[in-house]
């Protein structure tokens, strides 16, 4: 035999594994073959270390820490068993994963939109400021809007006169309404503020009915005052409203009402922003109205807007002296003051 | 099963009737099941990782699995075919697990030198001896198991089960589930490669 057919069979002849026959001829190839000889012999040697290895043995305490294991793994087992598999707790226990998990969903799904919510609130504010300073006419519109929606009886075109069908239907209104002192009109205008104030010629004689009517309504000398712009009000006489400073500064040029010469030489002043929201505060004043608030433009601090009550009685005269501050842009709303105690009126401030 | 190791008194009894008494419901004749066993299934368990605190391990977890599965238990093989086989398969697994190759580098870098720390038994001298002829015997048995650790699994299993345990070729193609030509081819390759390594070193 060959040594590549030997060597494959060395390892079973060192097990004494082969058949009878093999086991000859392998013994005789290797008393011939040197190099057969040697692999044997180190094959031999191999398996003699390996032999030899010293059974190791295990830990004394074998048996009881696999006791200790089997005990903490089985009772674990039986544990879980007894919390699971029981069919009177496996149900509840799987509903309160339902539960769970219904409330992580929930939150998961709330969580961000209220922070979403929250963060929007500054913005739509900020949308709103803007839109209220830039569009006028949108909120043109929406008065528009209001007065369309408002009872025929509170608002009416100025000269159309009420039908008889909206009587009827104003008065079937009327019924469940509260006491007629009780109402209080609210109307929203936006006043373009004039940037130079000249005294019209006919000012004069608006004060002179202002007066007349203070007179009547007051019984003060007060109110004989002009409240207009460009009319003479002198600095020293003029009552003050709360801290606005009117009246301390003689340079704001309000004119004398008695003194002829300023009657013929009107005086063109530009007036601060600060001085035409006294101007109309005045004239709030003067018809025994309340300056409800006052709102600021946020960067300019320029007077934005302003909220008043005023008696309904001086309504008319009330919107004859605010157009001599400014322009009206949109519609004055014919009220019929019957009933009525005081309006509300919001006044947005548009500058040139 | 019982609290404390009494002296067997089923050590006349066979593998196969204890088994069927813990069949039966009789739970502490495992424990003579385990003292008949221990020993050479913690050897091999010891051979296949080369690590003491491991080798323990492993071995219990054999008998735990043992314990579990006892009862499904069908005498198509002997027991200790079941037990080796199973024993073979934990090692296999342990061997791949990444936390005993995370511990065996630990190791290999805590001991670079030829003491075996976790080996208490192997710290046990020969009184018999001289003591040079035991440290001879100690460095060789050293290196003999690194060359072990060495090998691949299949290669290793044959080693073990055929050189170390000696057990017969069709036991271990019982146990490993290869015919028996392959037992035969896979442990001679296997003898061939330990010469190779321990020539380089011994």
């Amino acid at each position: 035999m060959e040594c590549a057919e030997i060597r494959p069979s060395l390892s079973e002849y060192l097990d004494s594994a082969l058949d009878a026959q093999t086991m000859r001829l392998v013994e005789k190839h290797v008393l011939t073959c040197r190099k057969c000889k040697e692999t044997l012999e180190s094959l031999r040697s191999v398996v003699q270390d390996l032999g030899d290895l010293r059974p190791v043995k295990p830990p004394e305490d074998f048996i009881e820490q696999l006791h200790d294991r089997i005990v903490k793994r089985f009772s674990l087992k039986k544990l879980t068993m007894r919390l699971f598999v029981p069919f009177r707790i496996k149900i509840p226990l799987q509903f309160a994963t339902a539960a769970a998990m219904a409330v992580l969903i929930f939150f998961i799904i709330h969580t961000p939109e209220i922070e979403k919510e929250m963060a929007d609130i500054p913005k739509l504010k900020a949308i709103r400021e803007r839109v209220e300073e830039t569009d006028s006419m949108d909120v043109s519109k929406k008065l528009r809007e209001k007065e369309a929606l408002a009872p025929a009886s509170e608002i009416s075109p100025p000269g159309e006169p009420h039908s008889e069908k909206q009587l009827a239907a104003s008065q079937k209104e009327a019924v469940p309404k509260p006491p007629l002192k009780e109402i209080v009109k609210a109307i929203e205008l936006v006043l373009l503020l004039k940037s130079e104030a000249p005294m019209p010629d006919d000012t004069l004689k608006r004060d002179h009915d202002m007066k007349d009517f203070q007179a009547l309504e007051e019984g003060k000398t007060r109110g004989a005052r002009s409240s207009g712009m460009g009319i003479t009000a002198p600095a020293a006489k003029t009552p003050t409203m709360e801290g606005d400073g009117l009246g301390k500064d003689p340079s704001i040029g309000y004119l004398s009402e008695d003194g002829p010469e300023t009657k013929d030489e009107p005086i063109l002043k530009v007036l601060s922003h600060d001085e035409m929201l006294s101007s109309v505060r005045e004239l709030i004043y003067n018809v025994k109205g309340t300056v409800l608030s006052i709102e600021y433009g946020r960067n300019t601090d320029w007077p934005k807007s302003l909220e008043t009550e005023i008696p309904a009685g001086q309504y008319g005269f009330f919107f004859e002296k605010l157009q001599q501050l400014g322009t009206l842009q949109t519609p004055t709303p014919a009220i019929d003051a019957t009933g009525l105690e005081h309006i509300k009126i919001r006044i947005q401030f548009t500058y040139p | 099963m019982r609290e404390e190791i009494k002296p067997s008194t089923r050590s006349t009894q066979d593998d196969a009737s204890l088994i069927k008494a813990f069949q039966a419901g009789d739970k502490d004749v495992f424990d003579e099941l385990v003292l008949r066993h221990k020993d050479n299934l913690f050897n091999l368990c010891y051979r296949f990782l080369g690590d003491y605190h491991e080798a323990n391990d492993s071995a219990q977890e054999v008998f735990i699995k043992v314990y579990r599965s006892l009862k499904k238990f069908r005498f198509q093989s002997s027991f200790s075919t079941w037990l080796y086989r199973i024993a073979v398969n934990t090692c296999k697994n342990r061997l791949k697990s990444l936390d005993y190759r995370f511990k065996k580098r630990m190791r290999h870098l805590d001991s670079q030198g030829p003491a075996n720390g976790n080996n208490p038994s192997l710290d046990i001298a020969d009184e018999s001896r001289s003591p040079m002829v035991e440290l001879e015997k100690k460095e060789r048995s050293l290196l003999v198991q690194q060359a072990i650790d060495s090998l691949p699994g299949s290669k290793r299993t044959m080693v073990i089960l055929r050189d170390i345990e000696g057990l017969p070729y069709d036991e271990i193609a019982k146990i490993t589930g290869f015919n028996l030509g392959t037992v035969k081819s896979k442990l001679a390759r296997a003898r061939a490669d330990l010469r190779d390594k321990l020539r380089r070193v011994i």
